[in-house]
């Protein structure tokens, strides 16, 4: 750190208290000026450690020589400091390691307080480690000839939600700046109050969004699985599209496959969403076959409208199957609820529907799921996907379920990855910018000429 | 056999290509394995084995030796094989970074090597799919405050939506490096309000070292063409359809490719690059457009007349747009 006074602090915080009218104008405005591009910058930057790191950066750059600011986010501490010849970084450390004891005093009281540094020895030290809670920020320091601190609290809505900590080179204090440290203090309680509050509830919606997502899809040899899904709200990033391919623990080429559709759009949804799909991997591990997988479902979810009103409104279709290994083909037998009849793309190009004939899930106690069976041979495909997939709205008509076949057969016999490409793109030209619903696609591609 | 870190054999990168043209996903893997056994770094790899082939999947289809079903499959061969090499990489240190692709540009590729590229060099960088929604770009810096995002266009077509989520990005206070074929010369990138540009994995590299920790908002686009092109963004639908009922084949003769298919199926795209033009003030979008689809059309067997009537038809489609216009004639 230079002793030399930099241009921009010195403006802003000279004690212009006596000076001429017109150079205290010119201050006020200088000062007006910095506290609105704070404001912007503190409420644009809506992740807390980056914004932390702007606005020390700011402080730095335009107003003092060291910078600390520590403020609580969930279960954490946040500390970012720096100095202006150094880039400031974030850290965060558990609520329970203890902070230096004046940060701590003005955290819980929210008072301020000066913190006169000795020139040198071990006093000076004892000085520094009462306020900066970075051991390395604090062993250079000591070397600086910073004189004072200040240590300021930070409030919003009534209560400290954190503290700031500036100094300023050797001859610089902060008389005169009283009332522009105030008002820039208020102003970084507020913008900081507003982002951590977000960051927050960010958390906790993160959360939950992680356990309504759709698992990992499992690997099994000589089998390509690929999967797209596109949110109606994206926004929330989840919907009421589900799919799930569950292995058999003991019998890894015993798979049971699901991809279904709820009404509704969003967090409630995907709720729903879940609930089935953990209701089919319950029944998987009674039943193995698609239609008793199906029935048990659907009584589970009959039972739960009955007696949950929140439930009671929502309809469910699926499509569930379960393959298994045949000689060098994969069986596979479908049942059907209410949902768009699956696919098989042959490897020379043909595109056979699966019937499903069951009614939706949730409907009916004790219905049915009549089941269809099939072989894929090497280089066979198998497409489940949802009616957010043919009912895509273009210009004039929607995707269909021609289109559909058309771009299947197109890519017959290709790495499943790729199948699920195409239909992404081909949804995704048709649609436009145009609004949609929830779209969820499973390909099952079994590889020809591996082992399989 | 043993090769210097920055070298690839030969037979690895024909070996590779003769994988991919062929959609064998396993002998691909099984390539990349041998190359990097035998000393090839991942970069290296990336960059002369993979890159190569991609190149040389365009070139089949851009001459109609491929099918667009052929490209996508060799295309998710190499996929898989970027995927797994990712894979083996430690998670890099460092601030995080988001590699992103353009909103409806499904295909991955750029930015998926540009990924693996970075986490070769050590630094902690994310993949976020393939077309990432602003939605879902703002999601991802406010939960998880990357020190950039690095946006990736292949498509001139794919500029006007580029810029939304470039105006997203930056709204964050982020800075964005933007990159890809879409901004080849000029400084489209600069009137889009990039905070930087990077033609190559490589420079991305440098330009990252360079960038500001924070950025303002993208500044608005003021220029003469602005309101045509959030007009001509609007209407795209329309006038897309338009041009192709009043679009005039006369006489050209039709060989056996139907290329008129070839010319409907561009449209959209060439609709979307007037929107580009305008947007970026730059009509050598349009320009490059001309003559893309002038090769795909006579790759095709066409009649390269065609375009020009396609040209004529847009100018008339656009005749109150004086700045579109000067751009289609350029």
């Amino acid at each position: 750190m230079t002793a030399t006074t930099r241009e921009r602090p010195a403006r802003l915080l000279a004690d212009s208290r006596s000076a001429e009218p017109r150079a205290r104008l010119a201050q006020a405005v200088s000062r007006a000026e910095f506290l609105l591009r704070l404001s912007r910058s503190v409420s644009a930057v809506q992740n807390p450690e980056r914004g932390l790191e702007a606005l020390v950066e700011l402080l730095l750059d335009d107003v003092v020589d060291v910078a600390q600011v520590v403020v609580r986010s969930g279960p954490h501490h946040l500390v970012c400091s720096g100095t202006h010849v150094d880039r400031p970084a974030t850290v965060r450390r558990p609520l329970v390691d203890p902070l230096p004891r004046d940060v701590a005093d003005t955290l819980e009281t929210g008072l301020a307080t000066e913190v006169v540094l000795p020139r040198t020895g071990p006093a000076r030290r004892e000085a520094l480690r009462s306020v900066v809670v970075d051991d390395d920020l604090a062993a250079r320091l000591e070397l600086s000839e910073v004189e004072l601190l200040a240590v300021l609290p930070l409030t919003a809505r009534g209560r400290t939600l954190g503290c700031l900590v500036v100094g300023r080179d050797r001859g610089n204090h902060f008389a005169g700046s009283q009332a522009f440290l105030t008002d820039l203090t208020e102003r970084i309680g507020v913008g900081l109050d507003a982002t951590l509050l977000v960051a927050e509830s960010r958390y906790v919606a993160d959360v939950l969004r992680r356990s309504l997502a759709p698992g990992r899809v499992p690997e099994v040899e000589g089998l390509q699985i690929a999967t797209h899904v596109r949110v109606a709200h994206e926004s929330q990033a989840v919907g009421g599209d589900f799919y799930d391919v569950l292995r058999d623990p003991t019998r890894p080429d015993d798979l049971v496959l699901l991809c279904g559709d709820v009404t509704g759009k969003g967090v409630e949804a995907a709720v729903h969403a879940k609930r089935i799909r953990n209701a089919v991997r319950t029944a998987s591990l009674v039943h193995r076959e698609p239609g008793a997988v199906l029935a048990l479902t659907n009584r589970v979810l009959v039972l739960e409208a009955d007696q949950d009103d929140e439930f009671s409104e929502r309809l469910a279709t699926a499509v569930c199957g379960r393959l298994t290994r045949d000689g060098d083909d994969l069986a596979v037998t479908l049942a059907g609820a209410g949902h768009p009849d699956a696919l098989v793309v042959r490897a020379d190009g043909g595109v056979e529907a699966l019937e499903g004939q069951g009614v939706a899930l949730g409907l009916m106690d004790g219905a049915e799921f009549p089941e269809t069976s099939t072989s894929l041979r090497p280089g066979d495909t198998l497409v489940l996907y949802t009616d957010g997939v043919t009912e895509a709205r273009g210009v004039s008509d929607l995707f269909g379920q021609e289109r559909l076949e058309t771009t299947l057969a197109a890519v017959a016999g290709m790495p499943a990855a790729a199948v699920a490409e195409a239909v992404a793109l081909a949804v995704s030209d048709h649609l436009g910018e145009r609004a949609h619903d929830d779209i969820a696609l499973v390909v099952l591609h079994h590889e020809a000429g591996a082992r399989a | 056999m043993s090769a210097l870190a920055g070298e690839v054999h030969d037979v690895h990168r024909e070996a590779y290509w003769a994988a991919v043209s062929a959609g064998d996903t396993p002998a691909a893997h099984a390539v990349a394995a041998e190359a990097l056994e035998t000393g090839t770094d991942v970069e290296t790899f990336l960059e002369q084995v993979v890159v190569d082939a991609q190149r040389r999947v365009g070139e089949r289809w851009a001459s109609n030796d491929w099918s667009v079903a052929q490209e996508h499959a060799a295309t998710a061969v190499s996929e898989a094989v970027v995927r797994r090499l990712a894979d083996t990489l430690p998670v890099g240190s460092g601030p995080l970074l988001l590699v992103a692709c353009a909103e409806r540009e499904w295909h991955a590729m750029p930015a998926l090597v540009l990924t693996t590229t970075l986490r070769a060099r050590g630094l902690d960088a994310v993949h976020t799919g393939a077309s990432t929604s602003r939605d879902e770009l703002v999601s991802l810096i406010l939960d998880r405050g990357p020190r950039a995002v690095l946006l990736s266009a292949s498509l001139s077509s794919s500029l006007p939506r580029l810029r939304r989520q470039v105006e997203a990005v930056r709204g964050t206070g982020t800075p964005v490096v933007v990159g890809g074929r879409a901004f080849s010369g000029g400084s489209r990138w600069r009137t889009l309000g990039a905070t930087a540009y990077a033609d190559s994995p490589a420079h991305a590299l440098e330009v990252l070292g360079d960038l500001p920790r924070h950025v303002g908002p993208a500044p608005a686009l003021n220029h003469p063409g602005m309101a045509e092109a959030r007009m001509v963004q609007a209407g795209a639908d329309r006038i897309v359809g338009d041009v192709l009922a009043a679009l005039d084949l006369g006489q050209l003769a039709l060989p056996p490719d139907d290329w008129r298919v070839v010319l409907a199926t561009h449209t959209p795209h060439v609709v979307d690059s007037v929107a580009s033009a305008l947007l970026c003030d730059d009509a050598s979008v349009l320009s490059e457009a001309r003559d893309w689809l002038g090769q795909v059309v006579t790759g095709r067997g066409g009649d390269p007349a065609a375009v020009d009537r396609l040209w004529d038809a847009l100018a008339r489609e656009l005749r109150d747009f004086p700045v579109a216009l000067r751009m289609l004639d350029a």
